[in-house]
């Protein structure tokens, strides 16, 4: 069991997840800026960054239950797009001032369109992704980001030129940078933080702007050199997965003894700290990173490479187990679970697939899961 | 003389076994479950204590470990193990060529493949829904005024079962009222419940694989007539075990005590 | 001519179907052989057990019987097409091997035909199984559930899954596949490209698809396609026969258009299951032209419903349109509604298309239009994009059509309908449009039998549309 007598990592920073709205947010707020929901990690927030709007991954955590939701959104739809709805329509997102989506399943396309026909907001944009990486796909979601560029100017008012995009690329691969160093701190034998506080630490870099969370890092970074490692865990866990920003899903995982080291989830630190060219073209950068990057499994062609960079990240962060939480009623994710589950069994790599609504629930259920998935393990 | 203790704490029951250094059963209990998991579990270690012969006390364990659902709860226990692994090794340990494992609890059931030394390759769970748990079947003696075992005689008895559709195990009840009021016939109907909760455990045990020997472990294990289903739907022999099948999580836990 | 003639005055379907079928069969047992058969056994699993009525309450006979001459013969004929189809790409692929490729069903097959491959439309038997016999299909979506892939996907990509890893397909050598319709549609490729190990191309259709770019963009996507087939099964494409294929499809879409005119006015000629499956013509065999036969014969008939039957029914009393595919479970949902209620379902979703004509003066207009042509597939247009694609042609044929109901077949694996439920019944509320909205599974009636759907339709028939059973 993990020594519980490990002190927490303390920083203002980790409680950015507690609460829906911030004061780094109400402050930007305060002086004029506006804040943007976006849903999807293949939404470049740099972009959002540089029309000096606050970009905001959207979360509904706390929710109660999804009544006015289901109404629309059906009972077989994803859990993650309810409970942002019910969240939505009850004004406890009223601090969002607009909405960036991306075509990325057919939950989210749904979702944006019943946010349309519900809230009507000034700006409401869906990015059309394409689903493969070839040059022409990176063309065209070039083109598509010059017309969310142009869509922001119009509604909001706000102009972009190509001088604050590429400021905002540099202030981001700044936060990546750093970001990365903390990630470095992940692979050693004794790993200075947890993967509850790493992930606070992600939901905290996306639910405020690029500069503040540079700032917050680098403190981090400091006390984390200095900080005792957590001791007293048996495993070293990977996790793979899509929307996940509940941190006591994590916890609950770490209590049974399995460290999580690596996060290849959404708003996960892998994918996230993959940079952006800052020599080229600045929104062809941008499509281009976003294209490429780490992917989801809605990208049809993927498979193979995604594989690919999963057990690299394996090996990387010497992870012994891999943990795959596709949300419940996704068939993009839990059918390419079970392939990748296939897949490691192939590898010789242990997995263990769960299953997850976004509201956490069954806190016992998942803990016995976990607990014999280590012990599976011999661990 | 060293005494290992494991006790399974579940929703409904909670089980103890008690073993001496050398592995042999000195003692054993299993009552009803109460809403404290540490009472339940202390009282149920006391009970299978007392079978063993000697002056001697819970303080008397060289080692405990607890499972099930309430194992975190256990202050005595020296460490918690899930009640999978301890399945798994408690149903290996009692024959050694074991290497499938389908548990029936009280409210849930999973499969287990085993590895050759019993611990758990891989493992499936549904603990999600009721159906074909304890829980259901007690509600299918509801129905028939039966107790479970009179009911799995009366499902022996019968030739041509029912289908039962309904894949809940609320609605599976109200079916099965409504055919015994239509007079079908009881065997038939309750042979059809338990080749309907059979279907739904192969379903279970077939993304875990079914590997020989196989075995089923939990209250349900008791169901003869339920047991014969799953050995005709996977057309494969049940193993019985030499152990009450309800104390297998407890002997599991037992035995990882004492082998440290 | 003959056979024809005597369907029409003598509905027996027996007689038409499996005299229509025995000469498919005859013609493919010829050519392959004992051996051939043999092999066509062994290669199709699914295939064996065949045939008889596979739910206690099932009346196949009843689509063809319980209906007027005409009416009836178009159901049969439009059975006939399928049962055909298969014979024949089964024939096809033992005489040439190397050439077989797997289509996704929303992908016609123009571009098979025209490089001479012989396409196979992996979703035909999924898409047919659940009509004739349902205990199999239950059988390949168990086999899919228990390999560890989820119980809530669509079972009709989950069918296809079970019936791939049970190795009851003949293999392919490539497969064509797309982002359409939906993502349990495209993620079961992903399982049948592990499974096969074969390459796969998949076409990406844009969001907004209608929009310039975007039809730019994915005819770039189908030179691609036609780029990865020349190399994969080492044939050039041929443009001519690309121009003679699109010309005849032309030919069918010509007729199509004459059948959906008879269509809009009352009574209707045809409709429900009838319809839907008539026009599975299109992803089968356009192009081809057998698939042309079809459509001609199905507007003769249709002329004869109307004019010498006197309609679908003679007694017309509520004209529907059918959202969401018809259930492939319960195809005599829509004769028992409309012998039961005087109603037909007139126009349905995976029917109606658009902008179908393909320009062939030269090949660049005609690869321009054909990619159009699929872009704006049945179904995928609808499902695919902003919402405005699902309810702007519903309301459109509610109108043209004269219909006075909607029937919403809000089958529980399609998230992507689902999902706008509250949106549709919020619309047809302001509307005032009559909507029926019944919960089912599409291929599995362990979640829904046919008596529970009937029941549903009955409640609204009954207190909306006021029928008396």
């Amino acid at each position: 069991m993990l020594n519980r007598k490990t002190e927490p990592l303390d920083h203002p920073f980790l409680n950015v997840v507690s609460g829906l709205n911030n004061e780094y947010i109400s402050s930007a707020r305060s002086g004029g800026k506006k804040a943007i929901g976006f849903f999807c990690s293949y939404v470049p927030r740099e972009l959002l960054d540089a029309a000096g709007l606050v970009p905001y991954r959207m979360r509904a955590p706390n929710n109660t239950g999804t009544d006015v939701a289901d109404t629309y959104l059906g009972q077989f739809n994803c859990s993650y797009t309810r409970c942002v709805l019910e969240s939505i329509l009850d004004d406890s997102l009223d601090f969002i001032d607009g909405y960036v989506f991306v075509a990325s399943c057919d939950h989210l396309r749904r979702l944006y369109d019943n946010v349309r026909y519900l809230v009507k907001p000034d700006l409401c944009h869906i990015l059309d992704l394409p689903h493969k990486t070839h040059d022409d796909a990176v063309d065209w979601y070039t083109e598509e980001l010059h017309i969310l560029r142009d869509n922001i100017e119009q509604s909001l008012g706000n102009k972009i030129r190509d001088d604050d995009i590429v400021g905002s690329i540099k202030r981001t691969n700044e936060l990546r940078t750093v970001l990365s160093k903390i990630q470095e701190l992940r692979k050693i034998d004794e790993p200075k933080l947890t993967g509850e506080e790493m992930h606070r630490i992600m939901v905290g870099i996306n639910s405020t702007p690029a500069d503040v969370a540079i700032e917050q890092l680098k403190e981090i970074y400091e006390k984390l050199e200095e900080r005792d490692p957590p001791r007293g865990y048996r495993a070293r866990l990977l996790i793979m997965g899509s929307q996940m920003d509940d941190p006591a899903y994590i916890a609950a995982m770490e209590e049974m003894g399995g460290l999580v080291v690596g996060d290849a989830f959404c708003e996960g630190s892998i994918q996230f700290a993959e940079m952006v060219d800052e020599d080229e073209e600045p929104l062809r950068a941008l499509a281009t990173r976003y294209v490429r990057k780490l992917s989801c499994p809605r990208m049809f062609e993927g498979f193979k490479e995604r594989y690919g960079r999963i057990a690299d990240a394996v090996s990387e962060y010497r992870a012994d187990g891999v943990v795959i939480e596709p949300m419940k009623f996704c068939d993009t994710w839990n059918i390419d679970a079970q392939l990748f589950v296939n897949r490691f069994r192939d590898d010789h790599i242990e997995v263990l697939k769960l299953e997850r609504e976004y509201m956490l629930s069954g806190v016992g259920q998942l803990r016995t899961r976990v607990q014999a998935f280590i012990e599976m393990m011999g661990k | 003389m060293k005494y290992f203790a494991g006790c399974d704490v579940g929703s409904t029951t909670g089980k103890a076994v008690v073993l001496d250094e050398g592995g042999k059963i000195l003692g054993h209990s299993m009552l009803p479950s109460t809403v404290d998991p540490e009472n339940t579990a202390t009282e149920a270690l006391n009970r299978a204590i007392a079978q063993v012969n000697g002056n001697i006390g819970i303080s008397d364990m060289e080692r405990i470990i607890g499972t099930g659902y309430g194992r975190i709860e256990l202050q005595f226990a020296h460490d918690n193990i899930s009640e999978i692994t301890c399945h798994a090794i408690g149903a290996h340990y009692l024959d050694p060529e074991i290497r499938t494992v389908i548990d029936i609890g009280g409210q849930d059931c999973k499969a287990m493949g085993l590895r050759d030394d019993g611990h758990v390759l891989d493992f499936v769970m549904n603990d999600k829904c009721a159906a074909g748990t304890g829980r259901f079947f007690e509600g299918m003696g509801r129905a028939f005024s039966l107790d479970l075992e009179e009911f799995s005689r009366l499902s022996l008895e019968s030739k041509n079962p029912i289908p039962i559709s309904s894949q809940c195990s609320v609605f599976a009840e109200s079916e099965v009222i409504s055919l015994i009021s239509q007079r079908k016939s009881p065997a038939d109907i309750a042979a059809g419940v338990q080749k309907a909760v059979a279907k739904r455990l192969q379903g279970l045990v077939r993304r875990v694989g079914i590997v020989e020997k196989l075995t089923v472990t939990g209250g349900c294990a008791k169901n003869a007539g339920l047991v014969k289903a799953v050995e005709e739907g996977l057309k494969v022999k049940v193993a019985r075990l030499n152990l009450d099948a309800q104390l297998v999580g407890a002997l599991g836990a037992a035995v990882l005590a004492m082998r440290g | 001519m003959f056979l024809d003639s005597l369907a029409d005055r003598l509905p027996v379907l027996a007689a038409y179907y499996a005299g229509k079928n025995a000469a498919q069969f005859a013609d493919f047992a010829v050519s392959a052989g004992p051996r051939g058969i043999y092999e066509f056994l062994t290669l199709n699993k699914w295939l064996r057990p065949w045939g008889g009525p596979h739910r206690e309450d099932s009346d196949m006979k009843n689509l063809v019987l319980g209906r007027n001459p005409a009416y009836g013969a178009i159901a049969a004929r439009s059975l006939t097409y399928i049962a055909y189809y298969v014979f024949n790409v089964f024939k096809e692929m033992r005489r040439k091997p190397d050439l077989f490729v797997w289509h996704e069903d929303l992908i016609s097959p123009e571009i098979f035909h025209a490089m001479g491959l012989v396409p196979f439309l992996v979703e035909a038997i999924p898409i047919i199984m659940p009509n004739i016999n349902s205990e199999f299909t239950e059988h390949y979506i168990d086999v899919a559930e228990n390999s560890g892939y989820p119980g809530d996907t669509c079972t009709l990509p989950k069918t296809a899954i079970g019936m791939a890893l049970d190795d009851a397909f003949p293999p392919p050598k490539a497969i064509v596949t797309s982002n359409s319709p939906c993502d349990g549609g495209m993620a079961s490729y992903a399982v049948m490209e592990e499974k096969y190990k074969v390459p796969v191309f998949r076409l990406d259709l844009p969001y907004n698809f209608g929009e310039k770019r975007a039809q730019e963009y994915y005819l770039r996507e189908i030179k691609r396609l036609i780029a990865w087939l020349e190399e994969v099964y080492s044939v050039k494409m041929d443009y001519d026969r690309l121009k003679e294929v699109c010309e005849e499809r032309n030919k069918m879409w010509t007729y199509t258009m004459d059948l959906w005119d008879l269509q809009r006015s009352s009574p209707a000629p045809m409709g429900g299951e009838a319809m839907v499956y008539g026009h599975l013509s299109f992803p089968l065999g356009s192009g081809t032209k057998e698939g042309t036969r079809l459509m001609k014969d199905l507007l003769r008939l249709a002329h004869r419903s109307v004019e010498r039957d006197g309609g679908g029914i003679k007694d017309e009393r509520h004209r529907a349109v059918l959202w969401n595919p018809p259930p492939l479970v319960f195809p005599e949902m829509f004769v028992w509604m409309e012998q039961e209620f005087g109603a037909i379902t007139v126009m349905d979703m995976l029917t109606f298309r658009r902008n179908q004509w393909i320009d062939t003066s030269n090949e660049d207009v005609m690869l321009r239009d054909l990619a159009r042509t699929l872009s704006y597939g049945p179904m995928a247009q609808h499902t695919r994009g902003p919402c405005e694609n699902f309810f702007d042609d519903l309301f459109y044929l509610y109108e043209s059509f004269s219909a006075d109901m909607i029937i919403m077949a809000a089958h529980k694996g399609c998230k992507n309908t689902g999902a706008l439920m509250g949106m549709f019944k919020e619309l047809c509320r302001r509307r005032s449009i009559p909507l029926l909205v019944f919960e089912y599974d599409l291929s599995d009636t362990r979640y829904m039998s046919p008596e529970g759907i009937r029941r549903q339709v009955s409640d609204f028939m009954e207190n909306i549309m006021g029928e008396r059973r």
